[in-house]
């Protein structure tokens, strides 16, 4: 396993932990990981090289253009299992807008009343 | 600047009268002692020859260590001014960057997204200055920060402009206004470095 693979296996295992908080970053479906190294984020987006949507996981130093860590082209039969980024842009989706966690809360909220 | 070069001034003058009245003193005791001892014309000659030798050297010295104080102070000088001229620079950049990110505020609304992009990437410029000029005290990992949030804005104008995906105007809006404030506080902190 390589450092970038392993960077991201770790990214997807500390925001399954909830110890990740990523936010909306400024492009439609993209999200932002701001870690003290490095602002990270991870897009779902056309590639006209592949011709086809792709999910790109930039970093951003500050030292110049983003730094491409891992680009992989979207399938229709992508699961969590299958496909990391795929998995890590769910789950930096779920930690910014907590839309399964509202759903839960409010549906245990309902069955409480 | 002014301080240093009274100072020198100073040390100079206070020089002179020292080198008169050793000077004075010095033949005032070679005539008395000549007086004194009777000598000969040519051990006179001599003597004299010596004492004036000595003077000379101890003179020369003297001079010389006042010469390198001097070249340090005009040296600390020089410093001084060029830290000066690069926050005054810095002032001006700053103010230039807090002009552009309202200028970028303004072409998102308008939907230039190439002159924000273009705009962006000047402030980004002014910060990276920044960063890079020792004499500004500022908060290093904020700047670093912003810098690195500008990156992504960039790249989603980028993004924009070649219809990849579409920009987030609420998060880049609010992002560019937290800059501004941060620019803005560089620049106040710059401006009473200046004219303390």
């Amino acid at each position: 396993m390589d450092e970038k693979e392993a960077l991201i296996q770790e990214l997807i295992k500390q925001t399954e932990d909830g110890k990740l908080e990523w936010t909306h970053s400024s492009s439609e479906n993209e999200y932002a990981l701001e870690l003290s190294s490095a602002l990270f984020t991870i897009s779902y987006e056309f590639c006209p090289d592949y011709a086809a949507f792709c999910y790109i996981v930039n970093m951003h130093n500050g030292t110049g253009a983003p730094i491409e860590i891992v680009r992989e082209v979207a399938r229709t039969e992508d699961t969590c299992q299958s496909n990391l980024l795929y998995r890590l842009f769910i789950d930096a989706r779920e930690s910014c807008v907590k839309e399964n966690k509202t759903i839960r809360e409010a549906l245990s909220e309902l069955k409480n009343l | 600047m002014g301080e240093e070069k009274s100072t020198i001034s100073a040390k100079q003058s206070k020089g002179r009268v020292i080198f008169i009245a050793v000077g004075l003193l010095t033949l005032l005791l070679l005539f008395s002692f000549i007086a004194y001892k009777r000598l000969r014309l040519d051990t006179f000659i001599s003597c004299v020859g010596l004492i004036v030798s000595l003077y000379g050297l101890v003179v020369t010295i003297w001079q010389l260590l006042l010469i390198r104080s001097s070249a340090e102070l005009t040296e600390k000088a020089i410093i001084n001014t060029s830290e000066r001229i690069e926050t005054i620079l810095s002032v001006s950049d700053v103010s230039k960057a807090v002009a552009l990110s309202r200028q970028v505020i303004e072409n998102l609304s308008d939907k230039k997204y190439e002159l924000a992009r273009f705009r962006l990437c000047e402030v980004k410029d002014v910060l990276v200055k920044v960063l890079c000029v020792p004499s500004i005290v500022c908060d290093e990992k904020e700047i670093k920060r912003t810098v690195q949030h500008i990156e992504v804005h960039i790249s989603s104008l980028d993004k924009q402009v070649n219809n990849i995906s579409e920009i987030n105007l609420v998060t880049i809006g609010q992002d560019i206004e937290k800059m501004v404030k941060l620019l803005v506080s560089i620049e106040t902190n710059l401006r009473i470095n200046t004219n303390g």
